[in-house]
Formats: C-alpha cells, structure tokens, sequence
C-alpha cells in the first residue's frame, strides 16, 4: 500500500522510481546536469579504487628503499625517488589507503548516527532531543584543528603501521571519531530540522490515524524522506576531513613515521631535499589537492541533485 | 533590542562553561597519571607526590576545576607540567606574535572574499566569473601546508630568492615586519578566501534578482552604487554568519603556519604541547581558543539583530 505523500515527497518518489528502472538514464542525467560534479565522482572513484587495490598497484614496496634517493620523475621511477631512496609512486598510491580509508568511515558514522539521533531527536524530542541539541552547541566552540589537536592530546596520536583498508580504519578509530564528532552534531541537526517538517504532514498523521506504530511511521514514512538530506550532509565535509587528517600527519601526529602518508610525505627528512628534489614534494600535494577537489565537486553536485530545498529555487 | 542582547548574552556564559567543562573533565578524568608521564615509570613515591602537589592533583577534582577556572578567568592558568614559565607569562609575550598574524589573515580573508564575491556576482557567467570561481573551488582543495611549502621553495629554485620567515614586533620595524609577516599569511588566507568568496556570490546573486534592484536600475542609478550601496549591506547578513567558522579555521591556520615558519607565536606553543602531552597547556589553549570562537559568535549575532530586526523577534 502506498501511502498519499506531499508534494516534496512525491517528487522524491518518482526518482526513486526512476533510479529503480534502471541506473542508466539517471545517471546520464546526472552527467549531463552536472560535468563538474562527474568530474569530481571520476576523481574519487579513481582514488577509491586506487586505495583498495594500492598492494597490487604499487610497483615497488613503499617502506623501502628501492634505489638511490632523489632519482629524477622517468626512467624505473615514473614519479622519481625521495630523500631516501623511496619510490615516490608507490607512496602516493599506498598513501591514498589512510585518506579514503578515514573518508569513507567517517561517512558511514556520520550516516547511521545523524540518523538515529536526528530521527530520535525529531520524532520523540523530550529529553535526548534537548541534551543532543545543547551538545551541538557547546561542540561549535572547539574549533577544527584545535579540537582535533585536543582530542589527539586526549588520547594519545593515532599510528598506524598500513596493511588492509579495514586494520587502517581500526588503527586510525580516534582521529575518525574526532571528525565524526562534530559531522554528527551538523547531519544530526539537518535530520532533526527534516523530521519535525515532516511529522505534522497529512500522511504521518493518516499513517498515525490507521494504527501504525511508531516503529513502522518512522521507518516506513519518515527514514526514506530524510535519506537524501543525511547523504548530502555526509559528503559535504569529507573535503575538509581529507585536508584535516593531511594536516595532522604532516605535523607529525597523524600516522607512524614511515607509514606513506600523503600529509606526512610533505614533512620531516624529505623537507631538507624539496629544493633539489621538488617531484617528492608535488606528487603528495597534487594527490591531496585532486581528491579533496574529486570530493567538493562531487558533493557540491550530489547536494544540487538530491536537495528538494534547492531543487525548486534554480541555479545558483 | 536590549531584551535580545541580554537574551543572547545569558546563552553564551552557559555555553562557555559547559564548554569548559568538557575541556577540563575530559582531561582530568583520563585515566593514566600524568605524573608518570613526567617524572618517569620507575619514579619514587615520593617525587611522584611532589609532582601531585606542585600541580594541584592530589586534592578534590571540583575544587581544582573551580580554581582552573578562576585561574582562566585572571589569564594566570597555572605552569605547564614541563616546568619553565608559567602559561600566563608564555600568552603574554606569544599572544603579540600571533594577534599579528591573525589579523593579517583576517583582513586578507575578509577583503579579498568579499571583493572577489562581488565582482564574480557582478560579472556572473563571464570570464571573470569563472576564474573566481575555479579559483575558489581550487583554493578550497589544496592544503594550507602544501602552499606555505610552495611559497619556501618557488621563489628558492626560481630566483635563488627565500622569503624571510622570522619575527619583528611591528612597532619595531615595520617594513620588515610586512615583509615577513605578508607572504605567509596572504597563503594562509587562501582556503577561507575561497569560502567566502563562494558564499558573498551566492549572496549577492540572490539579492541582485530583487525587484528593488530592478528598480533602482530603471531609475539609472549605476552599476558601482548599485552593488555597493543597494546590494552589499543585504548579501552581508549570510556572510556575517560565517565569521565563526572564520575564526576556528583561523585558529587552525596560525597552527600550521607557526609550525613551518617556525614562528613563536600561541599556535607553536599549543602544537608543541600536544606532541609533549602537556595537558596543562592544552587545556588552557583549548579554553581560550572555545572562548574566542563563541565571542565572536556572540558578536556576529549580535551584529546581525542590529542590522536585521526580524532576528529580534524569533
């Protein structure tokens, strides 16, 4: 049975019909809509895939020294080598694995627990509602790196020695639940905003009228109202995470040293040669610089596409 | 207007004290004892007790948050573990170095974004707009860090030339002050230009499809009194709001930027704190960096129901 939804809701409705039909005429209208936004989704799928197959991909072992430091971009060593003796490819492409790894989980905190607490917040308001809300604001004061740098104080800097996407996710829990702390106080709140809206439709209240429990309005009638906004919400930050745990290791309390890591490629030993050797410096920087771009692009064009907000008032 | 004040000024002690309790508990209820940390594994009782005393740990958690927070309140929080001067004295002469800085991003910030948003909206779909705004989408991607390292090494290859990093008060030497003080901080201000110059276009896009705007150009004022009177003062509100996040990135930059031009400024001092876990010191900054974030919250809000009414009667 379906139930009578609203005018946003209907409008939701018919593209998700319209993606059940098949991922092929959606998709070509997403590119034709936004050729920035696909640019960037290119981008993040290369480094995606880039970080989950990076064992395969590197052509040499990233924590060894494979030949004489400081070997110019050609030859054996299509990126050259660093200060000593490291093939800088190989780094690049086994330091996207701590990025997108960070990057991804993040998302998928900030997904499931905007939800739940947004949904709750919203639905039920009451107590949790305003503890979670007052929280938020308190959270607001502690500013990105600072509050970074705090909670690595706090409990000690994360270290990673590499291996798989998942032993890194596990390595780096820490700084992924520092950035989820203040991505779920934002996506929670946007949840929150959408469920009260949406608690008062005339649909709700049928739902309510007919005997539904408060288990079913919520999953069945509100969770896939909300969704688009709880994906919005998660993508547009991921830039600053990216560029937020680049920061960090590359004030040394990122990841262990040695570990190829974009942030910290561009710091310690290798800082003495960047004169001579400018390609140790680039490869990292451009690297950092593509995927935080691959990922504002794509978030800026996945908002435009799914927001209903923004939806009906046009180009900006 | 004096009711909003007082109801926006009575939020904001609330907020800063819970905000520093979190700072404060989420330290002090850390399991581990900082003594160790400090004195060594295989220390005496005895010096381990000292320790304890010297820095206040052996008596009630409350009483010693309530004296933390008297402390922060006199600028006078107490001597880090690692002993040297106290952290009222290190803010006093560190604070100079990076109220410099601050305020040369800020300005570079604030100037640059606003000026470039406009000029984008004004010029919306041509040329000058899509550089501002590839500009801006690119300013956002690349690290501050990165930059800062180009700026060390361009020049360096190019002309054998370094830009002079170091520290001069202004009052002392000015010319040289600029001339160390500009470069950095003209790349710091790069990422939050690039925000802001999103936000100023949108904003300005937004009000220059008003109808009042229409008329007044059908009266023939011009393009210039048109942006800059009819226009700025109204796309200002949505940019005014950005000032806090403004501040807590700005935060995060004199980190960065202190850390590689070795500068002695609060943001050396913090970062140096952390990799030698010296909670003291983290605490207290962490304190005084929440404190001027809220404060300038408080002040864009209020600013905001100055310029706006409809705010005052939420």
């Amino acid at each position: 049975m379906t139930a009578p939804v609203s005018a946003a809701g209907s409008v939701l409705a018919s593209r998700r019909r319209g993606l059940a039909s098949g991922i092929g005429v959606p998709l070509l209208r997403f590119v034709r809509a936004q050729p920035l936004g696909s640019f960037g989704a290119v981008l993040v799928i290369v480094f995606v895939l880039m970080a989950v197959f990076a064992p395969l991909l590197a052509p040499y072992d990233p924590r060894r020294s494979v030949d004489q430091p400081l070997l110019s971009p050609g030859g054996d060593h299509l990126l050259g080598t660093d200060a000593i003796g490291q093939d800088v490819l190989s780094r690049v492409i086994v330091g996207s694995q701590i990025s997108i790894a960070i990057a991804v989980s993040v998302v998928l905190v900030n997904v499931t627990l905007s939800t739940l607490f947004g949904l709750w917040s919203g639905y039920f308001q009451g107590p949790v509602d305003y503890l979670i809300q007052r929280s938020g604001e308190v959270w607001v004061a502690f500013p990105g790196l600072i509050a970074l740098l705090l909670i690595v104080a706090v409990l000690g800097p994360p270290s990673t020695e590499g291996g798989n996407l998942l032993t890194i996710v596990w390595d780096m829990r820490n700084l992924i639940f520092a950035f989820s702390i203040g991505a779920v106080f934002g996506g929670s709140r946007v949840v929150r905003a959408v469920t009260l809206s949406l608690k008062h439709q005339d649909y709700v209240i049928a739902a309510t009228t007919l005997g539904a429990g408060h288990m079913r309005i919520v999953l069945r009638h509100i969770l896939p109202n909300v969704m688009p906004y709880v994906i919005v919400a998660a993508t547009q930050g991921l830039g600053a995470v990216i560029l937020g745990e680049a920061a960090l290791s590359f004030l040394g309390l990122g990841v262990a040293p040695g570990t190829p890591s974009w942030g910290q490629d561009l710091s310690g030993r290798n800082r003495l040669y960047f004169r001579e050797a400018i390609w140790v410096a680039l490869a990292p920087g451009t690297a950092i610089t593509l995927t935080v771009l691959g990922f504002n692009l794509f978030g800026d064009a996945l908002r435009d596409a799914l927001d209903p907000r923004l939806r009906a008032g046009g180009r900006r | 207007m004096i009711r909003y004040t007082l109801r926006r000024v009575a939020f904001f002690f609330p907020v800063l004290l819970a905000a520093s309790a979190l700072t404060f508990f989420a330290i002090a209820l850390l399991p581990g004892d900082p003594a160790l940390a400090f004195v060594g594994e295989q220390a005496e009782q005895e010096q381990i007790d000292h320790f304890h005393r010297t820095h206040g740990l052996d008596r009630p958690i409350l009483e010693r948050y309530v004296d933390w927070l008297a402390g922060m309140v006199r600028l006078d929080p107490g001597r880090g573990y690692l002993g040297g001067a106290t952290i009222g004295d290190e803010l006093r002469t560190r604070f100079p170095v990076t109220a410099m800085i601050m305020v040369f991003i800020f300005g570079f910030t604030v100037f640059f974004g606003t000026a470039f948003g406009i000029v984008a909206a004004a010029m919306q779909n041509r040329w000058p707009d899509y550089c501002l705004r590839f500009f801006s989408v690119l300013g956002q991607a690349i690290p501050d860090f990165y930059l800062l390292t180009l700026l060390l090494l361009i020049p360096a290859i190019l002309w054998r030339y370094s830009p002079p990093f170091g520290y001069v008060p202004f009052w002392e030497d000015p010319l040289r002050a600029l001339q160390q003080v500009v470069p950095p901080t003209l790349l710091i201000s790069i990422g939050g230009t690039a925000t802001l110059l999103r936000v100023t276009r949108a904003a300005m896009l937004e009000v220059l499809r008003q109808d009042y705007i229409r008329t007044a150009r059908a009266r023939g004022v011009g393009q210039f009194p048109i942006l800059l009177r009819h226009a700025a003062p109204n796309a200002a509100l949505p940019v005014m709001t950005l000032a806090g996040a403004l501040m807590g990135g700005l935060l995060g930059g004199t980190v960065i930027l202190e850390n590689i031009t070795s500068l002695p400024g609060l943001g050396q001092y913090t970062f140096n704190a952390v990799v030698q876990q010296d909670l003291n010191v983290v605490m207290a900054m962490t304190m005084y960096a929440a404190f001027l974030v809220l404060t300038t919250n408080l002040i864009v809000d209020l600013l905001y129901a100055a310029v706006d009414p409809r705010i005052r009667y939420r």
